[in-house]
């Protein structure tokens, strides 16, 4: 798209990792969401941007170079996703075709990689056996196994 | 039905979108074609919208599960803002974490100039909350932030440099 040089993306791709390494060694608490949405859902939500009134705003002259670069965008994206994807600061990939059941899931994340005082669930399930896709999450993302 | 449509069918004037300058590129998939200036959306794309990219929904969220589900992380989410508050962590369990993993590493990290008005930043958040200081104001915390890892001398384990290294 003319964005930059290939040299910048490079450059930038390869900075970006150090860059968030320094943001949680000082103490930042960095989570990287990317809101993966189908094809078909793309082409729906365009269709109404371009024809409800409430939402015609959202839509700005890049949407429409972009629409037809599905291609160019995925390998674009997917080379983001491989470079910049390391410890402390992965990508957390979130299925956002249902936009409700995406901002539940995030907050979610959220909660599950932090602990606060009177947390509901410390790695356990309600009825308090061990949950282990908790703890599991909880170590791939901080290197660490949770101990409730 | 779109939700403009009703609100317009109630007598609500609603202005028409803007027709933009460029006409999009005609879309062609697998599925069938897509026209964006067409204000009928295509029959493939309706159905197909929701389980794209392999979505495990066919069916978007209840209205009341979701204000259900909602209403306990928000809950959830009350606590974790008063737990910052109230400690002045900004870094929680993956700070605690990475503590045991890396090292003190942060304690040995000497500021590049000497402050001008003397100690600034106070303890790290870990330690006012082992010196029981809960009721940090958020303006210090602010400040620690940025420069809370220096060694001070209300830091313990640690003294302030006497000069820049």
């Amino acid at each position: 798209m003319g964005f930059c040089t290939a040299v910048e993306h490079r450059t930038f791709l390869a900075q970006a990792p150090d860059f968030e390494k320094m943001l949680v060694d000082e103490g930042i608490v960095l989570c990287k969401f990317w809101l993966n949405i189908g094809r078909e859902m793309q082409l729906r939500r365009f269709h109404e941007r371009r024809h409800n009134p409430l939402k015609f705003w959202k839509l700005s002259p890049i949407d429409f170079a972009a629409l037809a670069k599905l291609e160019a965008y995925t390998i674009a994206r997917d080379t983001m996703l491989a470079a910049t994807s390391r410890r402390p600061a992965p990508w957390i990939i979130v299925r956002a075709n249902d936009k409700r059941r995406a901002r539940l899931n995030i907050i979610r994340h959220i909660l599950s990689t932090t602990d606060y005082a009177g947390k509901r669930s410390q790695g356990r399930r309600q009825d308090g056996s061990a949950d282990p896709w908790r703890n599991r999450a909880h170590q791939r993302l901080t290197g660490a196994p949770l101990t409730p | 039905l779109a939700k403009h449509h009703r609100h317009r069918k109630k007598g609500n004037d609603v202005p028409p979108a803007i027709a933009p300058a460029v006409d999009a590129p005609l879309i062609t998939t697998a599925n069938g074609s897509f026209n964006l200036g067409d204000p009928v959306l295509p029959d493939w794309i309706e159905r197909r919208a929701l389980t794209s990219a392999g979505f495990p929904y066919d069916a978007a969220i209840a209205d009341k599960t979701y204000e259900k589900e909602l209403t306990l992380l928000q809950i959830e989410l009350v606590k974790l803002q008063r737990h910052v508050n109230q400690t002045g962590a900004h870094g929680g369990g993956v700070r605690g974490a990475r503590r045991g993993r890396q090292g003190q590493h942060h304690l040995r990290r000497a500021p590049l100039h000497e402050p001008a008005h003397g100690t600034v930043g106070g303890a790290r958040p870990a330690d006012r909350a082992r010196a029981g200081a809960s009721g940090t104001p958020s303006a210090t915390r602010n400040t620690c932030r940025r420069r809370g890892n220096w060694p001070c001398s209300t830091d313990p384990g640690t003294t302030a440099p006497a000069s820049s290294p």
